[in-house]
């Protein structure tokens, strides 16, 4: 399988200065997981000295597509479906970070693209699942406290990795420095240069809206010395009021 | 002073009074004449008749009674408040439309819902526009709660690319003004893809919602966008408030809606599988049951929180003695815990233990030291030793369960 991921200008932060997205670097980790024999980072925009952290990851292989950043989607779907690398059969999975770091932090470029190509996407993908059919891919979408939804795109697809993915590749500082990076030239016509007009200004922490349920903090009931049969009733009671605990009667799902 | 004092008419007032009864002329000395009655020297006068009059109501037995408090709206069972007609409000022809379409876990409207209802209306109500939820089955009386004024069903399939397309019928049958959805996992990747169908516009993430601009932060959190609005919205939780008004009516309506066109189906979504409590990650885990030094008895422990179907935790000295393996360690130097639920067994609540609690809301203790800290945190705290409480426990939830849940 080939692969194609996606890499975008990202900042820390903290700092503010340029670093990998932690995104981008799970989905490294992802494609080595679904055995991906040839891997290439795609990045409309110059190059930079700091993609060539993501070879660290195992991504040995980047190409920039310098011109490419006035519209990103157009000239990744061209180089995705006609560039010379891929003269030898296109890749089957492109890869990318579910919200990038460090521009307008959307997540909507990876469906954009999808859209251009006309794959179907595979969202919040987290790790592998056991592979049942040629041509399908079974995947994991990770969701909120640990749940997973089994997920299965048929190939080729746009596949996004979130942060909370556990795939992190071991960093090794002499595969960064024998990562190529190759720059090239392309040329795309942006169709719609209708820019939302708006300001960009230096974040605002604003408080959110308290929360109605955190009335727990102290000076709740007391029980001293119960008998513990007593107690033992009162503590269900209690989490069953909360609803962490299934009702009467019905067994709790294994 | 004046110096013409307002002279009294009796004669006038009197015939002013008069009211035709059945047959004879009759007064009613109930009825102010002219309005507000002023003395001659120009003070209001009381009414004593209507002021009893108005504080009359009959009690829930039938007998007149007189509220004084003015309470009289707030009486239970009084009859005056039960004749209060519950008046919905209804938007009937709407000058614009408004869609939201939220997640509905488990068929109702949750937190972050309502409040991209709330943030709907107000936008509606701007300009004299009407609400549209388009989702899964919900009752009703809810969504009128919340604010909504239309109803349109999904089919609601696994493809979310056939969700999309049923949706895209919808927006096209009603050109809404804007769509609103919930930054949550379903509703940001239903808004993105929304947005790549479409070629609209998408806002993601707002944090501030005013009728002429938003704010959403970008740039890694480091700085915010601020500009107008958007066909397409997110709403990031706890940001804009849910709708506290009246209750909205939810209306049938006019515009027909085509089904989407069947295309294959590329992908498919099953259902959720939720994590396992007794080895999941100790950072997601909703319910976590933790034991301190207070527990000497580790294998009562394990059973209890096998019974409870919790993720277990542990304070610092369990850990260091060997008791519970580090991963399980709650506190500052262990996990930082996003749990709905606590329960600390014999746990006597360290500063250090408590800031691994920061975002949990309710709390458990079981403690023989009434003055330990934890027990002060707790919504219910028990005094009591664990050694009894655990087993006890055990065997309420093997009793209620049956042999399954023990
Ligand atoms: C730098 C630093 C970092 C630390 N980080 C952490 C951390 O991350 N997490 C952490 O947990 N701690 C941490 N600690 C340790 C912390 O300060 C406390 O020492 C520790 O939390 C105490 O654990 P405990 O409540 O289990 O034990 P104790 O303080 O000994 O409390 C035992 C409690 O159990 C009760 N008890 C006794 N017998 C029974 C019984 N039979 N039935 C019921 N109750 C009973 C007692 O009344 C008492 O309240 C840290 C300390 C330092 C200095």
């Amino acid at each position: 399988m080939k692969a194609v991921i996606l890499l975008s200008a990202g900042i820390d932060p903290v700092s503010g200065r340029p670093a990998p997205v932690p995104g981008e670097i799970r989905a490294i980790g992802l494609a080595r997981e679904l055995g991906v024999a040839q891997m290439i980072g795609l990045h409309a925009g110059p190059a930079s000295p700091a993609l060539a952290e993501y070879g660290g990851y195992g991504l040995t292989h980047i190409l920039c597509l310098k011109g490419g950043e006035t519209d990103p989607v157009q000239a990744l779907a061209e180089a995705v479906k006609t560039h010379a690398l891929f003269a030898d059969g296109g890749p089957d999975l492109v890869l990318a970070a579910s919200r990038g770091r460090g521009g307008s932090d959307t997540g909507l470029l990876p469906y954009q693209l999808a859209q251009a190509l006309d794959w179907p996407i595979a969202t919040d993908i987290g790790a592998p699942m056991e592979q049942t059919a040629a041509g399908q891919l079974a995947l994991a979408q990770f969701r909120a406290r640990g749940a997973v939804k089994p997920v299965s795109v048929t190939l080729p697809c746009v596949v996004t990795v979130p942060e909370a993915a556990r795939c992190v590749p071991a960093f090794v500082f002499a595969r960064q420095r024998e990562t190529r990076v190759d720059e090239e030239v392309v040329t795309v016509h942006p169709v719609s240069a209708d820019e939302e007009a708006g300001t960009l200004r230096p974040y605002r922490r604003r408080p959110k809206l308290i929360s109605g349920a955190s009335k727990d903090s102290g000076g709740g009931q007391l029980m001293v010395d119960p008998d513990p049969h007593e107690a033992a009733r009162a503590i269900v009671a209690h989490l069953r009021a909360l609803g962490v605990l299934p009702n009467a009667g019905q067994a709790p799902e294994a | 002073m004046n110096a013409i004092r307002l002279r009294r008419d009796p004669r006038a007032e009197r015939a002013a009074r008069l009211v035709p009864g059945n047959g004879r002329q009759r007064y009613d000395m109930s009825a102010t004449p002219d309005g507000l009655m002023t003395s001659p020297s120009g003070r209001l006068r009381r009414d004593p008749r209507a002021e009893r009059q108005r504080l009359l109501t009959t009690g829930r037995d039938g007998r007149a009674r007189l509220v004084r408090s003015g309470l009289v709206g707030q009486m239970a069972g009084s009859a005056a408040s039960n004749a209060t007609v519950v008046k919905k409000i209804r938007v009937e022809q709407p000058e614009f439309f408004i869609i939201v379409v939220p997640d509905l876990p488990d068929g109702r409207l949750d937190r972050s819902d309502r409040q991209v209802l709330g943030a709907a209306r107000k936008l509606a109500d701007a300009g004299g526009g009407a609400v549209v939820v388009v989702g899964e089955t919900v009752d009703e009386a809810s969504l009128g709660q919340a604010g909504a004024d239309r109803f349109v069903p999904l089919s609601g399939g696994s493809d979310p690319d056939a969700r999309v397309a049923e949706l895209v019928t919808v927006m096209d049958a009603l050109s809404p003004r804007h769509v609103l959805l919930p930054e949550s996992e379903e509703g940001a990747d239903m808004a993105r893809r929304l947005a790549a169908r479409t070629g609209l516009g998408l806002l993601p993430g707002i944090e501030v919602l005013g009728p002429k601009q938003v704010i959403r932060p970008c740039g890694a959190g480091r700085q915010e966008w601020v500009g107008g609005l958007a066909p397409l919205m997110t709403l990031a939780p706890d940001r804009v408030p849910a709708w506290e008004g009246d209750v909205h009516e939810i209306l049938p309506l006019e515009e027909t809606i085509e089904g989407p066109v069947p295309a294959s189906a590329r992908m498919t979504v099953g259902t959720v599988i939720p994590a396992d409590p007794a080895t999941m990650n100790l950072g997601d885990a909703p319910f976590v049951v933790s034991a301190g030094r207070g527990v000497t008895d580790f294998a009562s422990f394990h059973a209890t929180v096998r019974a409870l179907h919790a993720t277990p935790g542990a304070s610092r000295v369990v850990c260091d003695n060997g008791d519970m393996p580090r991963s399980t360690q709650v506190g500052a130097s262990g996990t930082i815990l996003d749990a709905l639920c606590y329960v600390a067994l014999g746990i006597a609540g360290a500063p250090q233990h408590l800031q691994g609690l920061g975002r949990v809301e309710h709390i458990v203790a079981v403690n023989t030291d009434l003055h330990a800290a934890m027990v002060a945190r707790a919504g219910l705290a028990i005094i009591a030793d664990a050694q009894a409480v655990m087993p006890a426990l055990c065997e309420v939830l093997a009793a209620e369960y049956g042999e399954k849940g023990a």
